[in-house]
């Protein structure tokens, strides 16, 4: 019951927001909702483009978990997914393949992107106790720094008749390292059925398996977890790098099965977002896909307040902010509390 | 900046400049957090103190022609801001990590969103009318001074006055200072709230010197940067406002760097890699120390024996 309220109460003040902004630009006090309707089931194609964004969302979120199961804050997903989506689009670029095998090499190499990018902050964690906030959140910006500095040196696009283009962006992929489309009218692609693989995988493992509950142990209780010999350290760093994996491989399926290059910038906040796909699921791995759906929907709301009105589409970003701000400081059980502790008294 | 430097004078003069330029907003920061720290309260929102205070700043200084309204607005929403963490983390006790960094996510898209409807400009904006701070010497505003006298008086706050003591003991052992009878709660607002106030000084700092420009996200992780300098220090002033000058002149020498031809995205991403390999390096001394402060206690032990013996 007051779990329900808790995700009521958070949604109530998202909307009001949104609402009272929408309402002082002189929309009617129901355009967020008109929004919301036009973003989900407006036209055939926009429901696909809500699983189009819940894909990346729903494997950015569980990059976020795994380390967060650990008792990590990996804020640092936004930086891996970068560094995944470049080296996907160089694998291609590097190496062709055959149609197969140039899709998994793209995949594999967005993973190495991944775990290569959380692997300092994770050894640093693990072997000197640095907090893991700051410097994976530092090398987010190096991320975009670092990409958009070897795009612009060795694999920015030509462009026909030699001029240049303001976009950084690399070379389309190989038409072989493409994943397949589902339709022609939307971006939603084979990934989406990887990452729900991945995420089915991810969820048993955490709740069945003994590695799950070894995990479980650690971000409850790491001294509990040390005596009784759980090599606390080492499954930590583990499960940073597996979340490093995870953020690499939505990177990888945005590049082949969406942009089809590496495009600075058309990634951003996908890892932030994944932070709160995350929360709002509890951390629990079953809550994950219907979280990142949900946003999934709000990501694509987006698109259609860009344009169909003239507020900036950044409201979103702030109705999500707003909707975690409520929800993890939940007030309906601060409220709750002090009503009984009154009635007690 | 165009060609290379005249002399080595002209470098050095032109990296301090540029160092007390960048580093004063951290400064600010840096020294508000510390008392945040104190207290034991990560404070992780101040990074979305600076902005969100940046831009009132900007706005009140635009709209009125006066830098120092903008100074008070950018002062009060700052802690208007801080209020707000301080009520989600300290009384309703939600996590500090995600509340701050949601509210910094809230508040870069609600900047975003104003900037588009009140100026009408969805990246960023310059504005004719919003003037600067006055300045000390070339770059280096008087803002800067005003950061170095507050790490000194955070100092003396934090090691020299009742206030500062009871703070540090909240944060050392909230149970026992409850027990001493000392209002825990309203000693983690009291800092939460200095950090507020001075970050709301350091964000004015951002648009109403240099150019009068507010963009998107205009505060590119400094905050975070503040944070690191924060934990350097284990919450000192003193060592927290060194950590932000440090990390300011890193990010001065990166910009003269480029002048001389380095890569634009290498010479920008600096400061960060020094802040990362500072936290590191501050581990590792620590450790080291730990270690030897446990070997030089065995070896007394052990000429204790042989005392007894």
């Amino acid at each position: 019951m007051s779990r329900v309220l808790r995700y009521v109460a958070a949604a109530a003040i998202g909307l009001f927001v949104a609402s009272l902004i929408l309402s002082l630009q002189g929309y009617s006090a129901g355009a967020f909702l008109e929004v919301l309707r036009m973003a989900t089931i407006g036209s055939p194609y926009a429901f696909l483009d809500v699983l189009r964004w819940t894909t990346p969302l729903l494997l950015s979120g569980l990059a976020f978990l795994i380390a967060a199961r650990v008792g990590y804050f990996n804020l640092g997903v936004e930086g891996q997914i970068y560094v995944g989506s470049l080296f996907s689009a160089l694998i291609s670029h590097l190496l062709p393949l055959p149609p197969v095998l140039a899709i998994l090499a793209g995949i594999v190499a967005g993973i190495a992107g991944g775990v290569l990018w959380a692997l300092p902050c994770a050894w640093l964690a693990k072997r000197w106790g640095v907090n893991e906030v700051v410097t994976t959140l530092m090398l987010n910006y190096v991320a975009v720094l670092l990409c958009t500095f070897f795009v612009k040196q060795f694999f920015l696009a030509k462009v026909a008749g030699g001029g240049t283009i303001q976009t950084i962006t690399t070379d389309k992929i190989e038409a072989n390292a493409e994943l397949p489309v589902f339709t022609p009218f939307s971006g939603l692609n084979l990934g989406l059925l990887l990452a729900l693989i991945v995420a089915a995988v991810a969820a048993f493992v955490l709740m069945r398996t003994r590695t799950g509950y070894e995990l479980s142990a650690v971000g409850e209780g790491p001294r509990f977890s040390q005596f009784s010999g759980i090599p606390v350290h080492k499954r930590r760093f583990q499960a940073f790098l597996v979340s490093g994996a995870v953020a690499g491989l939505a990177g990888a399926i945005e590049t082949q099965g969406v942009l089809h290059s590496f495009i600075a910038g058309s990634l951003d906040n996908m890892g932030f977002n994944g932070m709160l796909v995350s929360l709002v699921a509890m951390n629990n791995p079953i809550g994950l896909a219907a979280s990142a759906f949900f946003f999934g929907i709000l990501q694509n709301s987006q698109l259609v307040i860009s344009q169909a009105t003239t507020v900036s589409s950044y409201l979103v970003t702030v109705v999500s902010a707003l909707f975690i701000l409520a929800f993890a400081a939940n007030p309906t059980r601060f409220l709750v509390d002090t009503w009984r502790a009154r009635r007690e008294r | 900046m165009n060609g290379e430097f005249a002399s080595i004078g002209a470098l050095l003069l032109f990296v301090v400049v540029a160092g007390f330029q960048s580093a004063t907003p951290i400064m600010f920061a840096a020294t508000g957090g510390s008392f945040s720290a104190q207290v034991n309260v990560f404070n992780v929102a101040l990074e979305a103190l600076l902005l969100g205070s940046a831009f009132a700043a900007f706005l009140v200084a635009d709209a009125t022609t006066s830098v120092w309204l903008g100074l008070l607005a950018a002062m009060l929403t700052g802690t208007l801001l801080a209020a707000l963490f301080a009520f989600l983390t300290v009384t309703l006790g939600a996590n500090e990590i995600v509340i701050g960094f949601a509210m910094n996510i809230a508040v870069v898209g609600l900047t975003a969103v104003l900037l588009t409807t009140i100026f009408d400009s969805p990246g960023s904006y310059l504005s004719a009318t919003a003037g600067k701070f006055p300045m000390l010497y070339s770059d280096i505003g008087w803002l800067a001074v005003l950061a170095v006298a507050l790490v000194l008086l955070g100092h003396l706050h934090t090691f020299h006055t009742r206030a500062g003591l009871r703070m540090r003991a909240i944060g050392q052992d909230p149970a026992a200072a409850l027990a001493a009878g000392l209002r825990v709660n309203s000693y983690k607002y009291r800092a939460v709230l200095m950090s507020g106030l001075l970050c709301g000084i350091g964000g004015a700092v951002l648009p109403l010197s240099g150019l009068q420009l507010f963009s998107v996200g205009m505060t590119a992780g400094i905050g975070f940067i503040a944070i690191a300098a924060v934990i350097l220090a284990d919450g000192r002033p003193l060592l927290a406002g060194a950590a932000a000058l440090f990390f300011g002149f890193t990010s001065a020498i990166g910009i003269a760097l480029q002048t001389y031809g380095f890569p634009n995205e290498l010479v920008l991403s600096l400061p960060y890699v020094a802040t990362v390999v500072a936290l590191f390096v501050k581990a590792y001394v620590t450790r080291r120390r730990a270690a030897a402060a446990k070997a030089a206690q065995r070896e007394r032990g052990q000429a204790r024996i042989l005392v007894n013996a």
